[in-house]
C-alpha cells in the first residue's frame, strides 16, 4: 500500500468507523501473541527492511580506501573524490586496511549512526549464481535461494518463517491476532513477505499463495476443478481477511504517534515514520519492509560536473536521512530496544563505471544494518577488483551470502529457534561458523531465549462427543457437557448402498501433538472410523452397539476456530499429496469398520483418504453445518462407483471430478441413471 | 488434448459476453445479444474492424483541445492548461467507453509488451508513444519492436539516447532481449540463458549504439517533425553515425554465431538494425514468448506443458507465418473452441470466468454494462475530461497506474505470476469495492455534469428485465448481466436478500407497482441500490 493509500486510510471518514484510542493500545498488546513470554521481550521484536530497489551502487556508497587507485581507474568520471570539499567521509581510522572505508559525503546520517554505535556494514554480499535480471535476481534472493539451476522459487524465505512461527495464521486473522504478520508499503512487486510472485497490498499472505501455486502446479496434471470456483475462493479468501487487516491497521495507526523528531520530506521517511507509528500504536506486526525504487542508475548517476551529486547521491541521501530520523524517533518513543533496520538490494553495480555517468548491473554490494542492538562495526573486508575481462567482482571476493545475514536476524534477533530456521530453510545458514555476530552479546536471543512455533506447547487431549438426541432421522452429538452439536448421522439414509442396519455410536475427538502438521495425512492416526480435522485434530467414530452395512450421512456443525485449522490443513493436504483437491476439510479413513466411501477421486487424492464430493450447507436449531451426502461402492472392490446427487441438472459439470470411465450417476433433470464412457455421459438402457 | 481446431457455430449470449469481456473495454447487453448471434469468426472479424482512429484530440483542463491537429499536432495557446503527466493517458481511455473494439485491448497489450512510463512527464513523447502503439494495434510486433528503438519514451526511458561507441551502456540492449522480445530462458550457464547469453546483451547494446535523440524535450514540440518514420510519419529519434559501433558483431551459438555487419552511415546502420531485429525474431523462441504473452492476456494464465504444444507452438507458428502480424493469430486464438472451452466433454470448467478483471475492465466494463451515461466530448468536454482523471485515479489506487507502468518490466499483472491474480490483494479488493459504485448510485456532478447510475430507470427501460415486479427477474437480469454464473445455493439467497432485505416478493411486488403508480422512485431505489451493492461488491463481479 503506498503512502497516500494508507494515509486515505487511517483518515478518511467515509471508510469504516473511526475507532476510540482509550484501551485500544493495550488490549492490542496483551491479546496478541500466546507464544511463552521471554525476559527479553524477543516476541516484540521487529524487523524493517528498507529496500532499494534497482540495485544500489555500493562502490559508490561505501568507498574502500585502499583501493583507491584502483577504484579511480575503474571509475574515471563517477569517483568520490578523496579530497577537496566534497570528498567522502572517513568511516573509521581504527578499522584494519582491508576494511578501512569512505562514505559518499551525503551519508552523514550512516556516520552519526556508526559513530553512535548502531550501525553494521557488511561488505561483499551475494550468492553463487548471480543473475543481471533485476527480477529474477530479486526472485532468487526473496525465495531463499543460490541462483543454481533448478531453484524452486515458489514460496519467500520470510514467508516461510512467519509460516513456521504462527501456522495458519497467515490470510486468517482472528480476533486476538489481528494484525497483519508482515507489512509492506509501497507497490512494488515483487514483495518479500510472502512467496515470491504473489504482490499483496498489505499483508503476508502465505497460505493463500501456497494454496494459489499449489492449484497451479496441480491443475497441470489434472484437470478438474473449475477455474471459476478456483478463482472464487481465491477471492473469497482475500475478502474475508480484507475487512479485519484492514482494521487493525487503522486501529494501530490512530492509536499511534510519533515523538516530535523531524523526518525529512521524502516518501521512504513517511514510510518510516508511518511503521515508528504503527508500532507505538501497538501493532505486532512482525517484519515491515518499506522500499525505495531509483537505483537502476545505468545513465547520469553523477552530474558530469560533480561526482558527489546526481540521482545516487540523492537516493542514499534519503536513505541515509530518512534511517537516522526514523531511528531518533523510535529511541524517543522507547521502541528501539525492539526495532533492527536493514537494508536489501537485488544485487550491486558493476565495478567499472559505463559510458554515460553511471554503472550497469552487477553482483556483490554492501548491507546495512541499524538499530540499538547492533554490534556496530564493519563485517568482511571489501572485496578487491582482480577481474578484468567483465568488470565484475570475482566470485572468491564474495564475503557473505545473503542468507548468513538474513539467518542472523531470524534466529539472534527475532529468536527462531532450529526448527523455524528449518521451515524457513536457512539452518544451513544459522550455525554459529555462518551468522554474523551482528547483535550485541546481551541481546543476542541465542541460544537462551529462542522462540518456538506453537506446535512445542502442544498437548495431548481427548474429548469424546455423545449423542445428545435424535430428530427426523439424525442423531446430533455434542461433546460431553455441552449441548453444542459437534456431529450429526444421519443413520439410514435413503438410496442404494445406504446403511440399513441399526448402531449405536460416539465420536471422540483426539488432539495429538506427535504429529507434524504438514504430515497430518500420511500419518494418519489408526483407529476405525477414523477422521481428520487437520494440525493434528482426529476424530472417531466408536461402535457401541451394533455396527453399519452402507453409507451414511454426516454433518459438521462450524466451529471458527476449527475451521481455520481446517483450511491450513487443507493447504498443507496441497502441499503434501500435489492434489488438486480444493479443500479436503473433513477426511474419512476408509479402512473403517462403518462403510464410507473411496477412491471417489482417484485421480486427485490417494487411495486412503475419501473427501465428500456432495457437500450442502444447512442449519439446525440455529447452527450451522456442513453436510456432505457419502458416495459408497456398488460392490466394495473399487470396481463401480455410484454417486448420490442432489440438485443435479442435465448441464451441471458441478462432479466433474468423478470423471472416469466406469462412473455413473443419477441425472436428476432427466432421471435417469448414466454412465460415462470416457468421453461422454451415456443413459443406461 | 488441446487444440486450435475453429467453433464455426454461431456464439451464443455465455460466449459472446465470454468473448466481449475479455476482448473490449466497452460491454453491454445490446452488443452481447447482437454478437450471440455470429460466429466467432464474424464475431471476431467486427471487432477487429477498426482503422486509424477519428478520435477527438485531448482535452485540457478546461475542455478545449490543445492540438492543432490530430495527425500532425502542434500545441496552441491552451497547452499549458495541460497536465501533460495524464493527459494522453485519458485521451486514450476516451475511446475505450466510446467503441466496441479490440484495438484498445490490443493497444495496452502492445504497451505492456514495450512498456516505458511516461517518461520526463511529457505530453509529445506520451502522445508519440500511443500513436505507435495504434498504429500497430493492427500490424506486426516484429515492425513495432523496430520502431521502439527509435521511440522517443523508449530512448529517454532506457537511456539509449546516451549510448555511444565511446560510452556505452546496456540498459536497453539487455531489456530488448530480456523483457521485450526473445525473453529470458532457464539460465544453464554463467550467464547464459538458454535463448541467450551475457555475451549477446553486449553485442546488442553495440548494435544500437548511436541510435539517439536530440536532448531537449521542450524542443520536441514543435521540431520533432524534423524527423518522422517514414511509414508511420511518427516522430521518432535518429541515428548518429559517429557515435555508433561500426564493428562487426558476432552473437553467441544461442544465434548460430551469427555476424552482423556493423553500419557506418544512418541507411546502413538502420539495415543493421533491422537485421538485428529480424536475427531475434527469427528464433521461435520470440513467437513463442509473444504467443505466450497473448495466451495469458486473452485466455488464461497458466501454461501446461499442454497448452504450450498444442496452443502455444501453433500460434507462434502463425506468427512466424505472417510476418508477426497480429490479426491473423488472434483471429486464429479467438474462434478456436479452446477459447471458448467447447474441445472436451467437460464444458465450462476452464477459461470462462478464468482472469480477474484489471481496473481498467472493472471499472470501463462498469460503466458500460450499465449504461450509465457520459458527458459528451463536444458539449461536456470539461467533464469529460474530469471524468477520465477520475477513473484515472481509481485504477491507481487499485494498483493500475495507466501508462506509468512500476518498472521495466511493466505491470505485475501482466509480467509476473500469477499475473492477474496481482490485481487482488486485501488492500486493492477493499478499494475495488469501494471506488466506483457507491458514488455511482448516488451520483455526482462534474462540472456541471450529473454522473450517475439511476438505478430504478435502468431496470425499468433498459429492456434486459422482464417484469420487475417478480423479484426473481429482477435478479436474474442482473445475475445475467454481471456474473459469469448464476449464483445458487446460499449465495443466491444472500443476493435475494439484498433486494429484499428480509422482507417477502410480495412485499417487493408492492414496492414495485407503488413506484409505477406513484413515480416516486424512493422507495424502489433503496431496494435496488442495495442489490446493486451486493453484486458489484462481490467476489464474482471482480472475474471476467
Amino acid at each position: 500500500m503506498n503512502r497516500k493509500e494508507f494515509l486515505k486510510l487511517a483518515t478518511t471518514a467515509t471508510f469504516g468507523t473511526p475507532f476510540l484510542l482509550n484501551g485500544l493500545h493495550t488490549q492490542a498488546l496483551d491479546n496478541f501473541v500466546d507464544l511463552p513470554i521471554t525476559n527479553m521481550g524477543i516476541n516484540d521484536r521487529v524487523l524493517v527492511i528498507v529496500r532499494m530497489a534497482g540495485a544500489n551502487d555500493g562502490l559508490n556508497t561505501i568507498i574502500p580506501v585502499k583501493q583507491y587507485r584502483d577504484y579511480v581507474a575503474l571509475r574515471p568520471n563517477i569517483h568520490i573524490k578523496e579530497s577537496g570539499p566534497n570528498k567522502f567521509i572517513p568511516l573509521d581510522s581504527t578499522l584494519p586496511d582491508n576494511q578501512l572505508s569512505g562514505l559518499h559525503p551525503v551519508l552523514t546520517g550512516f556516520k552519526g549512526l556508526y559513530d553512535a554505535g548502531k550501525m553494521g556494514i557488511i561488505n561483499g554480499v551475494g550468492y553463487e549464481a548471480p543473475n543481471f535480471s533485476h527480477f529474477r535476481s530479486q526472485d532468487t534472493m526473496f525465495a531463499g535461494k543460490d541462483g543454481t539451476s533448478n531453484n524452486d522459487l515458489s514460496s519467500g524465505m520470510f514467508g516461510r518463517y512467519i509460516g513456521a512461527l504462527h501456522p495458519g495464521l497467515a490470510n486468517n486473522p482472528t480476533a486476538e491476532k489481528s494484525d497483519p504478520l508482515t507489512l509492506q508499503f509501497g507497490t512494488t512487486n515483487p514483495c518479500l513477505f510472502y512467496g515470491h510472485d504473489h504482490e499483496q497490498g498489505i499483508e503476508y499472505n502465505a497460505t493463500s499463495l501456497q494454496d494459489d501455486f499449489n492449484n497451479q502446479l496441480a491443475r497441470k496434471s489434472n484437470n478438474t476443478s473449475s477455474e471459476y470456483q478456483e478463482l472464487l475462493s481465491f477471492l473469497t479468501n482475500t475478502e474475508r481477511a480484507m475487512d479485519r487487516y484492514y482494521n487493525a491497521i487503522q486501529r494501530v495507526f490512530n492509536a499511534g504517534s510519533n515523538s516530535a523528531t523531524p523526518y525529512p520530506d521524502t516518501d521512504l521517511a513517511k514510510q518510516l515514520k508511518t511503521v515508528a507509528r504503527m508500532i507505538q500504536g501497538g501493532s505486532k506486526t512482525k517484519i515491515f519492509q518499506v522500499t525505495l525504487g531509483g537505483f537502476d542508475t545505468h545513465a547520469n548517476q553523477v552530474r558530469t560536473d560533480a561526482s558527489h551529486l546526481g540521482s545516487h547521491k540523492i537516493r542514499i541521501g534519503t536513505v541515509s536521512n530518512a534511517i537516522e530520523a526514523f531511528q531518533k524517533d523510535i529511541e524517543i518513543l522507547g521502541l528501539a530496544d525492539k526495532m533492527m533496520t536493514v537494508t536489501f538490494s537485488e544485487f550491486g553495480r558493476r565495478v567499472r563505471e559505463n559510458g554515460n555517468f553511471g554503472t550497469d548491473h552487477g553482483t556483490l554490494s554492501p548491507f546495512f544494518v541499524f538499530g540499538s542492538h547492533v554490534k556496530a562495526g564493519v563485517y568482511g573486508s571489501h572485496p578487491l577488483f582482480t577481474n578484468t575481462t567483465d568488470f565484475q567482482y570475482s566470485e572468491s571476493e564474495r564475503k557473505y551470502d545473503y542468507r548468513q545475514l538474513f539467518a542472523t536476524l531470524m534466529q539472534d534477533w527475532l529468536g527462531a529457534d532450529d526448527a523455524i530456521m528449518q521451515e524457513a530453510e536457512l539452518s544451513t545458514f544459522s550455525t554459529q561458523e555462518k551468522k554474523i555476530p551482528l547483535i550485541l552479546g546481551s541481546k543476542n536471543a541465542y541460544p537462551d531465549h529462542l522462540i518456538s512455533g506453537p506446535a512445542s506447547n502442544c498437548e495431548n487431549s481427548t474429548i469424546a462427543a455423545i449423542k445428545v438426541k435424535e430428530d427426523n432421522g439424525w442423531s446430533y452429538y455434542a461433546t460431553e457437557g455441552t449441548t453444542d452439536y459437534v456431529f450429526a448421522i444421519e443413520h439410514t439414509p435413503a438410496g442404494i448402498g445406504a446403511n440399513t442396519a441399526d448402531f449405536e455410536a460416539s465420536i471422540t475427538l483426539e488432539k495429538l501433538c506427535d504429529n507434524p502438521p504438514n504430515n497430518v495425512h500420511q500419518a494418519q492416526h489408526a483407529a476405525s472410523g477414523e477422521g481428520t480435522f487437520g494440525l493434528g485434530l482426529y476424530w472417531n467414530v466408536v461402535f457401541n452397539n451394533g455396527t453399519t452395512n452402507g453409507w451414511v450421512n454426516l454433518r459438521w456443525f462450524k466451529d471458527t476456530a476449527l475451521e481455520a485449522s481446517l483450511n491450513q490443513v487443507a493447504s498443507n493436504f496441497k502441499t503434501s499429496t500435489e492434489s488438486a483437491q480444493q479443500s479436503p476439510i473433513l477426511d474419512l479413513h476408509t479402512d473403517s469398520s462403518i462403510q464410507l466411501p473411496t477412491q471417489l477421486r482417484p485421480e486427485g487424492l490417494k487411495t486412503t483418504y475419501t473427501a465428500f464430493l456432495d457437500k450442502n450447507t444447512g442449519s439446525y436449531l440455529e447452527t450451522e453445518y456442513i453436510q456432505y451426502n457419502v458416495v459408497n461402492d456398488l460392490d466394495n472392490t473399487g470396481g463401480g462407483r455410484f454417486i448420490k446427487v442432489t440438485n443435479f441438472n442435465e448441464n451441471s459439470t458441478s462432479i466433474n471430478g468423478a470423471l472416469s470411465e466406469g462412473t455413473i450417476r443419477y441425472n436428476k433433470t432427466t432421471n435417469k441413471l448414466q454412465g460415462f464412457t470416457g468421453s461422454v455421459w451415456e443413459d443406461f438402457h | 488434448m488441446a487444440s486450435l481446431e475453429q467453433k464455426t457455430t454461431k456464439l451464443g449470449y455465455s460466449n459472446a459476453y465470454h468473448l466481449l469481456r475479455r476482448c473490449s473495454y466497452k460491454v453491454n447487453k445490446a452488443t452481447i445479444n447482437a454478437y450471440a448471434n455470429k460466429t466467432p469468426l464474424q464475431a471476431v472479424q467486427e471487432l477487429l474492424n477498426y482503422s486509424a482512429l477519428p478520435n477527438p484530440r485531448p482535452l485540457t483542463s478546461i475542455g478545449t483541445t490543445f492540438l492543432t491537429s490530430t495527425r500532425y499536432p502542434r500545441a496552441n495557446n491552451n497547452g499549458r492548461r495541460v497536465n501533460t503527466g495524464f493527459s494522453v493517458g485519458w485521451w486514450w481511455l476516451f475511446n475505450t467507453v466510446e467503441k466496441v473494439s479490440l484495438q484498445f485491448r490490443l493497444q495496452f497489450l502492445l504497451h505492456t509488451f514495450f512498456p516505458t512510463p511516461k517518461e520526463g512527464g511529457d505530453l509529445w513523447n506520451n502522445y508519440d508513444y500511443t500513436e505507435l502503439l495504434t498504429y500497430y494495434s493492427k500490424g506486426s510486433v516484429k515492425s513495432l519492436a523496430q520502431d521502439v528503438i527509435k521511440n522517443y519514451n523508449m530512448l529517454f526511458f532506457l537511456n539509449n539516447n546516451l549510448n555511444t561507441v565511446a560510452a556505452p551502456n546496456d540498459n536497453f540492449g539487455r531489456e530488448f532481449t530480456e523483457l521485450f522480445t526473445i525473453g529470458k530462458g532457464p539460465q544453464i550457464a554463467p550467464g547464459n540463458y538458454t535463448n541467450y547469453t551475457e555475451h549477446d546483451v553486449t553485442q546488442a547494446q553495440r548494435v544500437f549504439t548511436g541510435v539517439t535523440a536530440k536532448d531537449s524535450i521542450v524542443a520536441n514540440q514543435r521540431n520533432r517533425f524534423d524527423q518522422v518514420n517514414p511509414i508511420t510519419k511518427i516522430p521518432e529519434g535518429y541515428i548518429d553515425p559517429s557515435k555508433h559501433d561500426t564493428g562487426d558483431k558476432t552473437f553467441s551459438a544461442a544465434f548460430n554465431n551469427r555476424v552482423i555487419k556493423g553500419g557506418t552511415s544512418s541507411s546502413e546502420i538502420d539495415t543493421e538494425l533491422g537485421d538485428f531485429v529480424n536475427m531475434i525474431f527469427e528464433q521461435t523462441a520470440t513467437a513463442k514468448n509473444y504467443a505466450r504473452r497473448f495466451y495469458r492476456y486473452f485466455v488464461e494464465r497458466e501454461i501446461t506443458d499442454e497448452i504450450e504444444n498444442d496452443i502455444i507452438a501453433p500460434l507462434a507458428q502463425t506468427l512466424q507465418d505472417n510476418d508477426y502480424e497480429i490479426t491473423p493469430m488472434l483471429t486464429q486464438l479467438l474462434t478456436s473452441k479452446h477459447f471458448y472451452d467447447a474441445e472436451d466433454a467437460i464444458a465450462g470448467d476452464a477459461i470462462i470466468g478464468g482472469l480477474i478483471k484489471s481496473p481498467l475492465e472493472l471499472y470501463t466494463q462498469t460503466l458500460t454494462i450499465f449504461e450509465v451515461p457520459l458527458p459528451n466530448y463536444r458539449n461536456d468536454g470539461k467533464a469529460r475530461r474530469s471524468l477520465l482523471s477520475k477513473m484515472q485515479r481509481m485504477m491507481i489506487s487499485t494498483s493500475l497506474n495507466l501508462f506509468q507502468p512500476s518498472d521495466v518490466n511493466g505491470y505485475p499483472g501482466y509480467s509476473t505470476p500469477p499475473y492477474d491474480k496481482n490485481f487482488i490483494t486485501t488492500n486493492s479488493l477493499k478499494l475495488r469495492y469501494d471506488g466506483i459504485i457507491d458514488e455511482l448510485l448516488q451520483g455526482y456532478v462534474l462540472d456541471g455534469f450529473t454522473m450517475r447510475l439511476n438505478s430504478v430507470l435502468f431496470v425499468q427501460n433498459s429492456g434486459h428485465f422482464l417484469d420487475p415486479s417478480d423479484s426473481n427477474n429482477v435478479l436474474e437480469g442482473f445475475f445475467d448481466l454481471l456474473f459469469i454464473r448464476r449464483p445458487a445455493g446460499e449465495r443466491a439467497l444472500y443476493f435475494e436478500q439484498a433486494l429484499l432485505n428480509g422482507l417477502s416478493k410480495t412485499n417487493w411486488y408492492f414496492v414495485w407497482k407503488n413506484y409505477l403508480a406513484s413515480n416516486d422512485p424512493a422507495d424502489a431505489e433503496l431496494y435496488l441500490n442495495r442489490l446493486i451493492i451486493a453484486l458489484v461488491k462481490s467476489p464474482e463481479y471482480q472475474i471476467m
